[in-house]
């Protein structure tokens, strides 16, 4: 594939304009056939058989389709594979979105004396908990979505999408370039993080949000440094031409 | 005594300080129910860029005048002048990274660049004198006037046939009547400044045709740079 078709494919699909009086496109349109295979067979086979093309199988069977057909019809990767992958990074987005529209939500969102840090990090827990239910397939899928290119562009994809609405949630409202560090140390922080779950054993994942915790500090104390220095020469250049000028006016 | 007075001076220039200030956001819709079908994904992916081009255009604007009237605030004729230009940019400015949060748009990528690049054109044409400044002004107004205008014509020719749930008819949203009402708005309020800075002897400034030609050519690439990335 060449660079520009990669990189159109990368941003094709990446959500534009969240509207408020227009109904948004949905993370996972369950009217489509394709989707309601892929959610039996998360739901039901994906437990018992693994993120597999047989768990695929068992499932279109029961919808009278035979195979995995039709995936190649529906799909970009036209892998059912990875498209059971990607049905489970979607629909664990699916249930972040959920929590943030509830009414507790909104009232943690309401008060201002819950810090945007704070709303992130207990995001993010949420989120990493979501991966308990399927935890023995974690390293399977991670491997699998990460390790050939292709697979790479459409999962780095749903993992920006993810770190977007994982920072949108917690109420971001950055409007320069912070915009773009906080997507990515949020990206490379989830990343990071399922990678310590995979190997983590202690009870109910402790070590995991102790882990999140640590390096969601780190996170904060960089940009607090990166806004001091960009104020300290801001601050230091006005000053510089004023006093020139006070100086230069004396004669 | 002598560190508070920098400070102040500082305050001044700190434009970007977000005061307990009246909402520059459409009203929420009751319910927050959506009122019309989806946009399509043409119409989202041009209001994407209506968005991102209008917020980095709008910094530009308020970090030239910020450096203009560093440059030339010892100037007792010229400073209100360019002080209430400025105070304009700065709500044009607030207004579209509102709608930039609130509509969930990726900023420019290069942000960093139009800060440096904006400062720094403001502050020099400034700091060579009164009439290029107000050249400066003149080009980019020139320039912005006209790409609002162009948005303008797009938002109502090319967003007729979205249907608003509630009586079925094609109609505009208040969100799209709210973006062209804020563009309509900040579009006369540039074309003040550019009438300003002709009043204010644009044209005596040397090299004229040099310093509008080629500040126009660089609001160009920059527009052009700053709906794509």
């Amino acid at each position: 594939m060449s660079m520009k078709g990669m990189i159109n494919r990368g941003i094709k699909g990446i959500r534009q304009f969240h509207s408020i009086y227009h109904v948004n496109p949905t993370i996972i349109d369950l009217n489509k056939i394709e989707n309601q295979i892929l959610n039996k067979a998360y739901e039901e086979y994906v437990p018992k058989y693994g993120f597999n093309k047989k768990s695929i199988e068992l499932a279109s069977k029961e919808f009278g389709i035979n195979g995995g057909g039709i995936f190649n019809f529906t799909s970009n990767s036209k892998d059912v594979k990875m498209e059971l992958c990607l049905f489970h990074l979607k629909k664990c987005r699916d249930e972040l979105n959920k929590l943030a529209q509830s009414e507790e939500f909104r009232e943690i969102m309401g008060n201002n004396n819950s810090k945007e840090i704070d709303r992130l990090r207990s995001l993010i827990k949420y989120r990493l908990s979501l991966n308990k239910k399927i935890i023995n397939e974690l390293p399977g899928l991670l491997g699998y979505v990460l390790i050939n290119k292709d697979r790479l562009i459409e999962s780095m994809k749903e993992l920006h999408e993810l770190s977007d609405d994982l920072t949108y949630y917690s109420g971001d409202k950055s409007n320069d370039f912070a915009w773009y560090s906080k997507r990515i140390s949020v990206s490379g922080l989830i990343i990071q993080s399922e990678l310590f779950m995979i190997n983590d054993k202690s009870k109910g994942f402790e070590d995991t949000f102790k882990f999140v915790d640590s390096k969601l500090k780190e996170i904060e104390t960089a940009g607090y440094i990166y806004n001091s220095i960009e104020e300290w020469i801001f601050f230091n250049a006005v000053s510089i031409v004023n006093l020139l000028k006070s100086q230069l006016s004396r004669g | 005594m002598v560190s508070r007075l920098l400070f102040q001076s500082f305050k001044r220039f700190n434009s970007t300080y977000k005061g307990p200030g009246k909402s520059y956001l459409p009203p929420k819709p009751i319910d927050n129910k959506p009122t019309h079908k989806e946009l399509s994904p043409a119409q989202r992916a041009y209001l994407d860029r209506v968005i991102r081009v209008d917020q980095a255009g709008e910094l530009g604007a308020d970090l030239i005048y910020a450096g203009q009237y560093l440059a030339l605030s010892h100037n007792k004729k010229v400073k209100p002048i360019i002080k209430h230009m400025w105070e304009q940019e700065i709500h044009h400015r607030k207004t579209f990274n509102e709608l930039q949060t609130q509509y969930r748009i990726r900023p420019s990528i290069l942000t960093p660049f139009w800060k440096i690049g904006a400062f720094g054109m403001g502050f020099a044409t400034g700091f060579m004198n009164k009439e290029a400044a107000m050249a400066c002004t003149e080009a980019v107004e020139t320039v912005i006037g006209k790409h609002y205008n162009q948005q303008l014509r797009v938002l109502s020719n090319n967003f007729k046939d979205i249907e608003n749930l509630n009586n079925g008819q094609n109609d505009d949203s208040i969100e799209i009547q709210h973006l062209k009402g804020t563009i309509k708005v900040f579009r006369d309020e540039e074309l003040e400044h550019l009438d300003t800075a002709v009043q204010n002897d644009s044209k005596n400034a040397k090299p004229y045709w040099l310093l509008t030609e080629s500040i126009k050519g660089v609001c160009k690439t920059a527009v052009y740079l700053a709906e794509r990335i």
